[in-house]
Parts: structure tokens; sequence; C-alpha cells
């Protein structure tokens, strides 16, 4: 853990212009070291897949930086980034419409490769084999396939097999397991762990199931209106959350066990509007801390314990034990 | 219109099946399935896609097309039959008896109507009241679910509002006119954790106000452990095992119903909680395997589990308990019938 595999500085994406400009993501700054997973969690709207979306230069950037792997990918021209985009992979949502449904699985898979002109025709097929039964796709019976043939998680396998046949350094996931049934995401988490550990990747897992972000997640970032509110190790940030918001979402999530006390909503009402977010912090509307000084100062993102970062004037200091030695 | 039954219970579905015709044959969505639900009580009904859970919650209100869909068996809410019986009879039981509330609030409202005169016009048919009145009534229905300014609301179309807001509208839609039977498939899908803790809550407390008897239909565990007095699990198309709640959850007895726990991650398990996964996938429903449906992807079926089909049996710990297993958990086993005790 020493310098950042990707390291997102100050990101601002805004969708539309003038009066009806949308500060989608509103300046948010994080690290991605090698080999690690990092979450990236909140509620609809957050920002977090336009996060995604602009680390790939996928979406326009308005301002900041993005380097990975020591380049600053919004300074590259198209030819440049063309070439840089087989490091970094994007897995989807919906696996079936994230395949061409006129293609053989086989073709899908290859393609990458053909794009990027490695290897020829035989060594290509053989490295397509190897991928797919990696991932659980037996190649010669689904080889001449089409993706309709296939259900929904075997999709996703093929979509994951389609992402490494290039050897990419970095897998974008965006809420790549959320419309699964708990037992094929069960499978394709535990694929995914154990690929990541073969093919040493590192991965930026975008959810909004926090159980399942805690469960693959060595860190966690959250998320709230196109601002971060904090990010620390996943254990440690489930447990002792800093920001009223990550408490709010932790308290909101259920957990498969009825003598588990529910706690009744602490959060009212919905997000605003990002057309017109709140002055000072944007979470201050619904907080229940909120005082005059979150609506006059915006909170900046600071270290309160080792690795755990939160951005909040009034964070909730007495869950946090080593915090009385690090502020004064 | 409704006969005082209070002792009865309110939904008795006995030996329902709901069979579609496909093009690849007949594909059997609810098969044999009995169960009762006490009024006022609220029954989660929980399996993967395809299990046959929407179908049949449909089923017992008699919300499935005529066409190309045949039934046997019977269900009846309220002392009514819903099997078999006209359109026309049905529709003066929705609504006022029973009411649903759809996974897809956008697609459930119309888009093209104001949600007020979406909520008065179930208010206008069902109970014969006045436009005036009607809409006075719908802006009252809007504050009681919990929408702010009701008045500027009921005038929305459902695209101007939030997910979390158009469920509230159908919910209230739902209970307009005073049903006693709600059925909620899905209600909380596709809505934030801390909209669906509103939404969640909402119902509970309507349930407490006016004694609603409820079917929460879902996928997740969570919701139905912290939400519901009883658990029906279903598996291609079959219960496989029924208890309350707090028994299920302390003590599961079919091993597929411990297979989904065990399947879903938790918060309060550690990072890296390796996750237990069921192998393969449901079975195909139009050729369903000879024995249990489980077997295939069960890690302790045999020989007996392929070739019979085990039926939904009481467990001897406990009357309220029933599963479907020829090896169950957790020390469950067939609570002798009456001539074994004697």
């Amino acid at each position: 853990m020493t310098t950042p595999l990707l390291s997102v500085k100050d990101l601002v994406v805004t969708y539309g212009r003038k009066r009806a400009a949308v500060q989608a993501v509103a300046g948010i700054s994080f690290d991605v070291f090698e080999g690690e997973t990092l979450g990236l969690v909140g509620e609809s709207g957050c920002g977090k897949s336009t996060t995604g979306r602009a680390i790939l230069q996928l979406e326009a950037i308005t301002s900041g930086s993005v380097t990975f792997d020591g380049t600053d990918l919004t300074k590259l021209d198209r030819e440049a980034m063309r070439q840089k985009r087989s490091e970094i992979q994007m897995l989807f949502q919906d696996p079936i419409s994230s395949l061409n449904p006129r293609r053989k699985i086989s073709h899908i898979v290859a393609e990458p490769l053909a794009i990027w002109n490695r290897g020829d025709h035989a060594s290509r097929e053989q490295v397509v084999n190897d991928i797919l039964l990696e991932v659980g796709i037996d190649p010669a019976l689904a080889g001449d396939r089409y993706p309709r043939e296939f259900s929904g998680g075997q999709c996703q396998r093929i979509s994951i097999a389609r992402s490494l046949v290039a050897n990419p350094k970095l897998l974008v996931c965006d809420e790549m397991v959320s419309a699964l049934d708990v037992s094929v995401q069960a499978q394709i988490i535990n694929l995914l762990t154990d690929l990541k550990k073969k093919h040493n990747l590192t991965l930026l897992f975008i959810a909004h199931d926090l159980a399942v972000v805690k469960n693959v997640s060595d860190r966690v970032a959250v998320m709230y209106l196109g601002k971060m509110c904090e990010i620390g190790p996943s254990d440690l940030l489930y447990e002792k959350p800093l920001h009223p918001y990550t408490e709010a979402l932790l308290s909101a999530a259920l957990v498969p066990d009825p003598n588990v006390e529910l706690n009744h909503t602490v959060l009212q009402g919905e997000p605003p509007s990002p057309l017109n977010p709140p002055s000072g912090c944007r979470f201050r509307t619904r907080c229940p801390k909120a005082q005059d000084r979150c609506a006059a100062e915006v909170p900046e993102l600071r270290e309160l314990a080792p690795g755990h970062q939160v951005a909040c004037h009034f964070p909730n200091t007495t869950t946090h034990v080593t915090l009385q030695t690090t502020e004064h | 219109m409704s006969i005082d039954q209070t002792t009865l219970p309110i939904v008795a579905v006995d030996h329902l099946t709901t069979t579609f015709a496909t093009p690849r044959g007949p594909l059997t969505a609810v098969n044999d399935v009995t169960l009762t639900i006490q009024r006022g009580r609220s029954l989660g009904v929980v399996g993967e896609s395809g299990s046959g859970k929407t179908v049949l919650s449909r089923s017992i209100i008699g919300l499935l097309p005529t066409f190309n869909v045949t039934q046997t068996g019977s269900a009846t809410v309220n002392g009514h039959q819903v099997i078999g019986v006209s359109n026309k009879q049905l529709r003066q039981m929705w609504g006022s008896e029973v009411a649903m509330v759809f996974q897809d609030p956008m697609t459930a409202l119309t888009p093209t109507k104001r949600v007020g005169e979406q909520i008065a016009e179930s208010l206008r048919i069902n109970l014969k009241m006045s436009r005036k009145d009607a809409k006075a009534r719908a802006v009252e229905l809007l504050r009681q679910v919990g929408i702010p300014s009701p008045e500027r609301r009921a005038k929305a179309y459902p695209n101007q509002l939030s997910g979390g807001m158009r469920q509230r509208v159908m919910i209230a839609i739902a209970i307009a006119c005073g049903p006693k039977f709600l059925v909620a498939d899905e209600p909380t899908t596709g809505l934030d954790v801390t909209v669906q803790a509103q939404v969640l809550d909402l119902i509970s407390e309507l349930r407490r106000e006016s004694d609603l008897t409820l079917i929460l239909v879902t996928h997740d565990l969570g919701v139905v452990a912290t939400r519901t007095d009883d658990v029906a699990v279903m598996y291609a198309g079959r219960i496989v095992e029924q208890a309350p709640t707090k028994e299920l959850f302390a003590n599961v007895a079919m091993p597929y119903t411990k297979g989904l726990l065990d399947s879903t991650p938790r918060i309060d398990a550690p990072s890296h909680t390796r996750l237990t996964s069921i192998e393969g996938r449901p079975p195909d429903l139009v050729n369903p395997p000879k024995g249990c449906a489980f077997a295939p992807r069960c890690t302790m079926a045999t020989e007996k589990c392929h070739e019979e089909r085990p039926p939904l049996v009481a467990s001897k710990l406990s009357a309220n308990h029933l599963f479907a297993c020829w090896y169950p958990l957790g020390g469950h086993a067939p609570a002798p019938t009456p001539s074994e005790q004697q």
C-alpha cells in the first residue's frame, strides 16, 4: 500500500448547462490501492455510478483528475485513452443487455483480444476457453450459443470472462450482483473473490446493498448527493460509523434475524434535489445533529483515526475510542 | 357485505394449483398449496425468482388473467370463493375487502392521471362517493400515508414523484376503501434502504391501526425476519417450509431455507465472510424433477430424494412448523400421526 493504483482528486461531473446544471459528482477525492477492493455505497442519485463511469472517461469530466497507474486519464487524447482502456474494465448491472444478443459467447469473450490484436486465432481460442472454464462456463457447450440461452447468473459469468480476457488491472463493478437472486449472487461474489486473488486485480465495487459491499470490500466509501461522507476500513466503518448519514444507512439495513431489534426509521424524508443542493453540508437538511455551522461551512474530508476519514463538523465521537487522541 | 366470521381464517387456500399454458407445455407455477391466514396476522412469502410467490399471491385474490390459465383447488377470502368465479364477482371484493400493493409503482400507476384522481377513482366506484367528497378523502389519505403537503401532491402526476412517494400513493389507493386484507408484492424492492424502512414502517403502522391481514411477498429475508408473524418459503411452486417467523429463523428444517440464509450477506458479519452458495439453479417448471424439486441442488440429497417427493408435514418439535424434506435439519422430524400415537 504505497502509491495508489487509482487516485481520484476533486472530481466534478456536471450534467446539463446553466440553470439546469446538476453536479452529479461535486468534488470527491479517494484512492484505490493495488490489490484492494474499495466499496462505494450510497442511495440512488448520490453519484456513485457517475463516479465509476467518469473513471473510465465515459462521462465528460468538468474538473479534477483521475490518475491511473501514474497517468492522468483526463489529460489523454482519444487514442491514448483507448489504449489505456484494456487495463480498466467495467462490469454492469444487467448482464443480459450488456452482452450483444446477436453474437455467440465465444465471439463475445474473444472480442477484446481481437480489438487489441493479441495472439493468433488458435491462441485466442485457447485463452477464451481457459477463461470460460475459470468462470464456470463449459466452452464446449456454451461457445456456440447466444446470450439469450443463458440465465442472469451465467450471463454475469460470461461478462466477467470478457472483462478478464485482456488482463486488466482494475475492474469497476457497477451494481453487478444487484439483479441476481441471493443463491446466485453468492456464487458470483465468491467467484469474483477467487478471481481477484488469482489475477491480482484491484476492484472498485459500486453497489447500494450495504451487506454485499461489506462482504466484498477491504475499505468502504459512503457518498451522499455527490459528496463523499466517509471512507474507512470495512469492519471499522460498519462497527463505528463516524458520519451521521452512515449511521442512518446502517440502522435502516435489515438483518435476516427476527431477534435483532428493529431500529425505527431515524431518517425522515428523501434526499433533496441535486439541482439545488443545500448550502454547507449537503446532508444537513436530514441530519439529526445539524447546527448553524453545517449550513455555513462545507465540511472537508479529514482523517480522524488511522485510515478512517469523515466529512462532518460533528462526527460521531462517542463511538470512536481512538478519537480522543487524534482530535483536540 | 362480508359476514361476521371473526373466528374463521380470513384467507383459506386448499390444494391450489395454477398452471399456465406455454408453447413448451403446461407450466405449473403454483403446485398444490394449502394454507390459512388468521385475521390480523402477516404472512411473509419468500423465494427466488420463479418460485411461484407472486403467482400464489395473485391467485389468492383472483388477480390472474383468465386466458391460458388453469386453476384447481380453492381459495377463499373472507368466506368468498375466488377460484372459478366471474370477474364481476371478484370486482365487488377488490378494493373494499382486499387490495394489492404492486412492486413497481411507476407502471402500476396511470401515467396520464393525477395521483389524487387515481385515489378518488376507487372511492367513487366502490364507496359511491361524490366527486368532491372523494377528492377531499384522497387528500386525507395522502396525508395518512405520510406525504408532505398532500393538497399540492394530489395534483401531481406519477412521474413528478420519487419512487418512495409513488409507493406511498400506491398504498393510499390500496387502503382507500378500507380493505381488511392487503397483498404487498415486493413493495420495497428497488427502493433505497432508508426509504424502504419508511415504507415498511408505514405498512406496519397501518396494520396496527386498522387490524389488517397482510401477505408480504419478498425475496429479502431481512424484510421477512423483521416484519412478519409467519413465513412460507416457496421453491418450484410449492411451499417447502412454513412456520412462525421466530421459530423458522431459530431452527430451520429445510436445507433450501438454510441455503438461502447462508448465501445472504449480512451487515453484522465480518467483511470477507465466505458465503455458502447454492450451486446450480431452480428447476424448469415445465419438466419438474420427479422427486424433491430441490434435490438436484441439495448437498444432502440421497436416491430417495430424487425418486420420491417429500410431503409437507408438521414437525414433532412444533405443530406450527411445517417442512417438506426427507432429511430435515435441526432435530426436526415428522410428528407421529394420531394412529401411531396410540
